[in-house]
């Protein structure tokens, strides 16, 4: 089962789509928690994700605001997509009887 | 203020791949981080990375496992043979080895080719068994030198004497990082001319047992030679230029 920034990172490069990289990925992560993402976290984190074959990375293009330097572009592959499904049923099943979860209609 | 810092960070991430420092050099450009965040966040990934290459066998083997003893029995060489060459240069002038016994000039012909060979090849072996914590095989070889040189107490001869060894191991070094390589004739060469002077000053009482370590690193590079497929692994990882 993935691990809680794991299934974070996923999630964000599969909501950024072809324009998931290194900086705007942090940005996003930055906005949706409120806290920064560190680059030793996001880089080692996404090695570990590549080994298990959850996500590809690739050296994208250069561009002049990053002074002509390249990005580390990521795609999240199926594996990926199955596993960070799996892990938000698996949060979504075990939160349902929690006080904090919002009721939903129908559910019991 | 600023130039300073990111010229800090441009030398901090020397310590990354080739690969990543452009990768992340880039997200710092482009985010606009501040100096003192951008070096927080190199030195991060910096130690990071580290910490995973030490979770591995080769820094283990490299800097306490070689690079430590080498350095120990390394300087104790350097000591026997400028010991020797002191006795030997007649009013400190000219050498004078033809009216020493020819048993002495064999035994200090011996000192010297085992402080050479070996020095050179641990250089080497510790470079190419793990090349980014070089800089921690180097402070694990100092050590030992800065403790032998602060105890170091002779009349007669400089406290630096103790660091002839450091020639021949630097050579190796550098020729490990230029990406040389060596041919399995010549280093099996090497480490039998080095193991047969080590048994010779063996058999002549003039060798501690443990110093048989010393060849461990000659023997390991006429048995593992790196070979040109090892060469272009390393390159594809940015750990040669």
């Amino acid at each position: 089962m993935l691990g809680e920034f794991e299934y974070l990172l996923i999630t964000v490069a599969a909501t950024l789509g072809e324009n998931a990289y290194g900086a705007a990925m942090r940005e996003s992560i930055a906005k949706a928690t409120g806290r920064t993402c560190s680059m030793g976290a996001l880089y080692t984190t996404l090695d570990r994700l590549e080994a298990k074959g959850l996500v590809e990375t690739w050296m994208g293009e250069s561009t002049p605001q990053r002074g002509g330097r390249a990005k580390r572009m990521v795609r999240v592959t199926s594996a990926g997509t199955a596993a960070a499904r799996s892990f938000y049923d698996t949060m979504i099943c075990i939160s349902n009887r929690a006080p904090w979860a919002v009721r939903r209609e129908g559910a019991e | 203020m600023r130039d300073i810092a990111w010229k800090l960070i441009e030398a901090m991430a020397l310590q990354l791949t080739p690969e990543e420092r452009e990768i992340v050099l880039g997200d710092l450009i482009e985010t606009r981080e501040t100096g003192w965040r951008g070096m927080r966040e190199v030195s991060g990934l910096v130690a990071r990375r580290q910490m995973q290459l030490w979770s591995g066998w080769r820094p283990w083997l490299a800097a306490p496992g070689l690079a430590l003893p080498c350095s120990f029995m390394l300087m104790g060489f350097s000591f026997a043979i400028s010991s020797e060459l002191q006795t030997h240069f007649a009013y400190g002038l000219q050498l004078n080895l033809v009216s020493a016994e020819p048993a002495e000039a064999v035994l200090l012909l011996c000192q010297v080719l085992v402080l050479m060979i070996c020095a050179w090849a641990a250089g080497f072996t510790v470079d190419s068994v793990s090349r980014r914590t070089l800089a921690a095989s180097a402070i694990c070889c100092f050590l030992p030198c800065l403790f032998c040189l602060l105890r170091f107490r002779h009349e007669s001869l400089s406290r630096f004497c103790l660091l002839f060894f450091l020639f021949p191991a630097l050579a190796g070094v550098c020729f490990s990082r230029r990406g040389g390589t060596i041919k399995r004739r010549w280093a099996l060469a090497l480490a039998l001319a080095a193991t047969v002077c080590m048994a010779v000053l063996a058999v002549r009482g003039h060798l501690w047992v443990l110093n048989w370590e010393l060849i461990v690193p000659a023997w390991y590079l006429a048995i593992l030679p790196v070979r040109p497929d090892r060469m272009a692994i390393l390159r594809n990882e940015g750990r040669v230029s």
